[in-house]
């Protein structure tokens, strides 16, 4: 198992806990989850591809 | 008054959030939240079965330190500390984790970097357990606050009208 899986697991099962925890209704907890859990890795792909782009400058 | 009324006007104990320790999402089971219930227990279990799959660790029970004077040279507090740690955040999942024990599932430390990893997760999960207990005891005790202070402004009220 890659560091990789290891940190989306880990961001995948505390997102959810947390998302269940506060939301009231389904649309809160797929509102929630989207924001932990999609939100941390649309950053790491973009994070990745800019410093992709910028070691090839 | 019957059980049905009496949980309509009444907010539940606090202290009932505490049998999500032992059985993950009990506390929200007995406090009436039947589907946050299901959920916290199958997030729970899931990442206990899939963590023990993948070859978790499971915490030794933690030796005793001996006598001052005799551990001097032999005590190793620090990792003491740690190790009871882990193990607390291990058996804070519950009833699984004395399961996987008593069916043998438990596997000694193996020393790499995949095994701390999957450990790790275990033990986040474990946390987890602890964070949502807390989370739901916290909730409820606020709740019983309101009500109370509900309460006593309207019998303040009945009293002056």
């Amino acid at each position: 198992m890659s560091h990789f899986v290891y940190v989306l697991l880990f961001l995948l099962l505390s997102a959810s806990m947390a998302s269940v925890l506060q939301a009231q209704s389904r649309e809160e907890f797929l509102r929630y989850f989207g924001r932990r859990f999609v939100t941390p890795v649309l950053a790491m792909v973009v994070f990745s591809w800019v410093m992709f782009f910028l070691h090839k400058l | 008054m019957s059980d049905a009324v009496k949980r309509l006007e009444e907010p539940a104990s606090p202290w009932v959030a505490f049998a999500g320790i032992f059985v993950p999402g009990a506390g929200h089971w007995l406090a009436g939240e039947r589907t946050k219930a299901i959920a916290l227990f199958a997030i729970i279990h899931v990442a206990v079965v899939a963590t023990l799959l993948g070859g978790a660790a499971v915490a030794p029970p933690v030796a005793p330190e001996p006598m001052f004077i005799a551990g001097l040279s032999s005590s190793d507090p620090i990792g003491n500390a740690m190790r009871t740690m882990e193990q607390v955040a291990q058996k804070s999942n519950g009833i699984s984790m004395w399961a996987a024990t008593f069916f043998g599932y438990d596997t000694p430390f193996d020393g790499t970097s995949e095994n701390s990893m999957v450990t790790n997760l275990l033990n986040l999960a474990g946390i987890l357990n602890l964070l949502a207990v807390f989370y739901l005891f916290d909730e409820k005790r606020a709740e019983n606050k309101t009500f109370e202070l509900a309460m006593a402004a309207r019998a303040g009220k009945g009293k002056k009208g």
